[in-house]
């Protein structure tokens, strides 16, 4: 148990080298050592389906990360896996311009940085977009221990899969000629991911300023305004404080 | 309206595989192997699992090779022809998200729910090899390089949306189609064929699909392509004349 204990230290030790890069008062920076089996997110995360035994031994190491603050930035190394267990998180690249562009949304559950399996470097960077909390485990230890166990191997390969997907549907949006359309589509994503995290599909938060949507979809943050003010002068739905209350979930199709 | 468009192109015609047509054939002899998804596995590591045999299927020009909804039993190595991924957006229409070559996998958007989330179509007569999927992950079990390949090749689909994701959020019309012809023409140069000169399978309205423009966007940008003398198309066959222009024009500009 001893060994196991130092290992995890030595394991957090080397994360908060990683991660300290961006040293945040607010956050201090400070990994605490937690539990995938004590984790009431873990039927979304890594754990899913798989039997607490396979992974109890798997140290975890997690902390708060401060809206805006840079978890991983392209270039570095990938060793960790990351997951996110609260808040929301971004990944972002600038183009040559220097503008930032919105690559992908990531929720509690979602593993982050997974672009940096490829060639063993983060491609982007990992920002939070609020007040979130991360969790992080080393992956030749993961690798090693799923040797053992089939369904966190499957488990791992999933992850990838289900960013894979989540990638492709943000992808759709991009693509749809009309941005009206695309908000629409976009607010119905949103919804849909919701109603899996076990919020309202119909009333739940969507922590992004109208500018932060209309990064993620590539359109005008004044034509977003536009189009929410449209939406709500229609009955459709109300955005209000971070809050989306979906009134007439029908006729916000039918716009799609 | 969210009304399914009707598959006029391409008819939903799935071929039955035929035992006697098929070939079966190994990783280790593959010319393709390193674009593939045992690229970046040494000779040692490659002999380790030369029980991962595939079975070579054709595929006719405008055959679905899966559709969405179909289960996720295995993944495809395209070995010659072309392809195109199309998803369906909740609410809306098809998009196509992704045209494969030869050493390219197709398949993945399965692994996340064991069910395909896209149609992949033959746009010419095509030829894979179908990889059963629990085989692979069988495989893996003993072979953490192949283990961490799956990973690679998963991270690197990521890597190659990301790219699609920047290029659709900064870029008009013309450095749109630019930006694939040059994609198309650096991968045709990796398999050893012409950079500068090939058949292009994809409609204007598939490209335009993929590229978030209209078909009469396309159309446009093509001809002002053709008109500044940087490409000529005759038939199908396309010529790229003046790659290192067409590459200047990638370069996103701040639209919006």
């Amino acid at each position: 148990m001893l060994s196991q204990e130092s290992s995890s230290i030595t394991h957090i030790k080397s994360l908060t080298a990683l991660a300290g890069r961006q040293q945040d008062p607010a956050c201090g920076d400070h990994w605490e050592v937690g539990a995938c089996a004590s984790c009431d997110r873990r039927q979304h995360c890594l754990p899913g389906d798989v039997e607490a035994t396979e992974y109890a031994a798997l140290p975890v190491a997690h902390r708060r990360i401060a809206r805006g603050e840079v978890l991983v930035h392209a270039g570095d190394p990938c060793t960790t896996l990351f997951t996110a267990r609260s808040g929301w998180l971004k990944t972002r690249m600038h183009d040559s311009n220097g503008r930032e562009r919105i690559l992908d949304l990531m929720r509690p559950g979602d593993a982050l940085g997974l672009d940096g399996f490829a060639d063993g470097h983060h491609a982007a960077d990992i920002v939070a977009l609020h007040d979130s909390q991360v969790c992080a485990l080393e992956l030749s230890r993961l690798f090693n221990n799923s040797k053992g166990s089939d369904r966190l191997r499957r488990r791992l390969l999933r992850l990838g899969g289900i960013a894979l997907r989540r990638q492709q549907s943000l992808m759709a949006l991009r693509v749809e000629p009309s941005v009206t359309r695309r908000l629409a589509l976009f607010l119905l994503q949103q919804s849909a991911a919701a109603g899996e995290l076990g919020e309202s599909p119909l009333d739940f938060r969507l922590r992004l300023t109208r500018v932060e949507i209309a990064d993620v979809l590539g359109m005008s943050a004044g034509i977003v305004s536009r189009d929410l003010k449209a939406f709500e002068q229609r009955g459709w739905l109300q955005f209000d404080r971070q809050r989306l209350r979906i009134r007439d979930r029908q006729q916000l199709a039918a716009a799609v | 309206m969210a009304e399914k468009p009707a598959h006029e192109e391409h008819t939903l015609v799935r071929r039955a595989p035929t035992s006697a047509a098929e070939l079966r054939t190994a990783c280790a002899s593959c010319k393709l192997r390193e674009l593939c998804l045992t690229g970046m596995m040494t000779d040692e590591e490659l002999a380790g699992i030369d029980e991962l045999v595939e079975t070579r299927r054709r595929v006719p020009r405008g055959e679905v090779l899966f559709a969405r909804g179909d289960t996720f039993d295995a993944l495809y190595a395209v070995r010659t022809g072309f392809f195109k991924t199309r998803i369906m957006v909740p609410e809306g229409r098809d998009q196509v998200t992704g045209f494969q070559m030869a050493g390219e996998l197709l398949g993945l958007d399965g692994v996340a729910n064991d069910e395909h989330e896209v149609d992949a179509i033959a746009l010419e007569d095509s030829e894979v090899c179908t990889i059963p999927y629990h085989e692979l992950e069988r495989l893996a079990r003993v072979s953490q390089p192949l283990q961490r390949q799956l990973h690679r090749v998963m991270s690197r689909e990521i890597v190659r949306d990301h790219g699609v994701m920047l290029l659709l959020g900064g870029m008009k019309a013309d450095a749109r189609v630019a930006a694939l012809l040059v994609n198309l023409s650096r991968r045709f140069k990796a398999r050893g064929y012409a950079a500068d000169q090939f058949q292009l399978r994809a409609t204007r309205e598939e490209m335009g699909s993929y590229l978030g423009l209209t078909l009469e966007t396309v159309s446009r940008a093509f001809k002002r392509l053709q008109d500044s003398g940087l490409i000529s198309i005759s038939g199908r066959e396309t010529r790229l004349l003046d790659l290192p222009r067409l590459e200047g024009m990638t370069a996103p500009s701040d639209v919006h």
